[in-house]
């Protein structure tokens, strides 16, 4: 029998928050996005519930919705500022070398095209083999390969342009 | 630092800095709630930014230490049942790492850069791994039968000399692997077909931690156990319990680390060792072996070791329960 929604969304909510920040790059953005997925998912809860790992679905819910067009035009890539990135950053704790230098990666992050943003996402932070990740962005392996080595590519040459300044 | 592990610790920095989730669960319970007054979205987003903000700046560095109290002997059995293994696996491989989660586990065969992995993930499992490799099961066309073991399926390879076969049998979810071999298809269908699914073996728990997560594992929220080594002198026995998208590492090898450097502190009421440094590393004899909390995080998706005190990593050595005798006979073996 599968759980009630309410027992579902308490259990889940937390690690969609987080990996929507990381997906977004904006927390305002994130919770804006985990709760207009959730609420779907809330409506359409017995055919949801009943699959084998909804927690996996609404994830891809919350990636379609953030590579979706209305997410583009109503965010007009606000997360990509680096006001917000400020805004949230906890610059209280950045007085560690080590994490400015993460911060600038999270920068260079930031601006990478959606797809290979949220390619580099799902191999670095949820750890998905090239496979995995064309399940959940819905395209071919293949596919997933350029994105991450063109990312790769473009935040590798920000890092030296950065270095060489 | 290299790229790889800056994205890594860049990511997960950034999942830190997460919104809390009462707004989200409140306007769940609400019940019109398509559309949120612009005022609230004010509040909220104000409120979840500065509760973010005070949840990174306050989150206090003991959410991975062990509480006070020292773990039962009643706790449920995290022993797994091996009850996968192939009867064929081409010349010169040995197994030499296995891991295990709350519900999978794996084994690896090596042979000089030659690789042979095997996933086994449960009847019913809730992982999203599981739930992933089921679709993609599903939709490759690329189908070899087993025989008894039923259809399996290649996955899109790489590269020739990777193949990965997905098949299920007795509702477990199987996964086989085959990299660094010119025939590698024919070598993952050989080793598929000799595949038995009644072995007696058990993979013994040996270190379990007062914090090990008990629910459903989330990203930033689990326990890996892991076994690797080339034979029963050469290994290292690991369990790394991640909170919250930090992780406490605790080990335990027939040798001592490296300790220069190093001080005498007490713990499990032996003489230990302390070295500071990034994280700290605690290192406690243990009969013959030696228990060493926090150090080199190995390769875990380069999450952050948790920043632990001396008297933390003392705790954590002291409530951590060690099995005796641990079985190292098949470090090295078939």
């Amino acid at each position: 029998m599968s759980r009630s929604f309410e027992d579902f969304a308490a259990a889940e909510v937390t690690p969609m928050l987080r990996y929507a920040t990381v997906l977004t790059c904006d927390a305002q953005l994130a919770q804006d996005v985990v709760q207009e997925c959730l609420l779907r998912a809330q409506q359409k809860w017995q055919r949801i519930g009943s699959l084998d790992a909804p927690a996996a679905y609404v994830k891809r819910m919350i990636t379609n919705e953030y590579l979706s067009w209305r997410r583009r035009r109503a965010a007009k890539d606000v997360a990509m500022s680096h006001a917000a990135l400020d805004v949230v950053g906890g610059q209280a704790i950045d007085d560690v070398g080590r994490y400015d230098e993460r911060d600038a990666m999270l920068r260079r992050i930031a601006i990478l095209p959606r797809k290979q943003r949220a390619a580099v996402v799902l191999r670095y932070y949820d750890g998905f083999s090239d496979d995995e990740i064309a399940e959940v962005l819905g395209c071919a392996a293949g596919t997933v390969r350029s994105h991450i080595s063109r990312a790769l590519t473009t935040l590798r040459a920000a890092e030296r342009l950065e270095e060489a300044l | 630092v290299n790229t790889d592990d800056l994205i890594r610790e860049a990511l997960f920095r950034q999942a830190d800095r997460a919104p809390a989730p009462g707004p989200t669960l409140a306007a769940l319970r609400r019940p019109r709630r398509r559309r949120r007054a612009p005022l609230f979205v004010a509040v909220a987003v104000t409120a979840s930014v500065l509760a973010a903000i005070a949840l990174t700046v306050t989150r206090p560095s003991v959410e991975t230490a062990p509480p006070a109290t020292a773990t039962t002997s009643t706790a449920p059995s995290l022993d797994a049942s091996l009850r996968y293994g192939p009867e064929w696996l081409p010349d010169g491989f040995t197994e030499q790492k296995r891991t295990l989660d709350l519900e999978n586990y794996s084994r690896t065969w090596v042979d000089e850069g030659k690789d042979v992995d095997l996933t086994v993930m449960p009847a019913g499992s809730k992982q999203e791994k599981a739930a992933i490799l089921r679709s993609l099961y599903e939709r490759s066309q690329d189908r070899v039968d087993l025989g008894a073991q039923g259809t399996a399926k290649y996955l899109d390879s790489p590269e020739p000399t990777v193949a990965t076969l997905v098949w299920s049998t007795g509702g477990d979810l199987l996964t086989l692997r085959v990299s660094g071999l010119p025939d590698a298809r024919v070598v993952v269908r050989q080793i598929a077909e000799s595949m038995r699914s009644d072995g007696q073996g058990v993979q013994r728990v040996v270190l379990r931690l007062a914090t090990e997560y008990p629910e459903e594992r989330s990203a930033g929220n689990w326990t890996d156990r892991t076994w690797t080594g080339s034979s029963p002198t050469e290994w290292t026995i690991s369990v790394a319990v991640a909170r919250s998208s930090r992780f406490t590492v605790v080990r335990l090898t027939p040798t001592s680390p490296d300790t220069a450097g190093g001080y005498p502190v007490r713990a499990r009421g032996v003489d230990a060792t302390y070295v500071a440094g990034a994280g700290g590393m605690l290192v406690v004899p243990v009969g013959d072996y030696f228990l060493t909390i926090g150090g080199d995080p190995l390769d875990l998706l380069g999450m952050r070791l948790a920043e632990l005190t001396l008297d933390q990593l003392i705790a954590i050595a002291d409530t951590t329960e060690v099995a005796e005798k641990p079985d190292l006979g098949w470090f090295g073996s078939r």
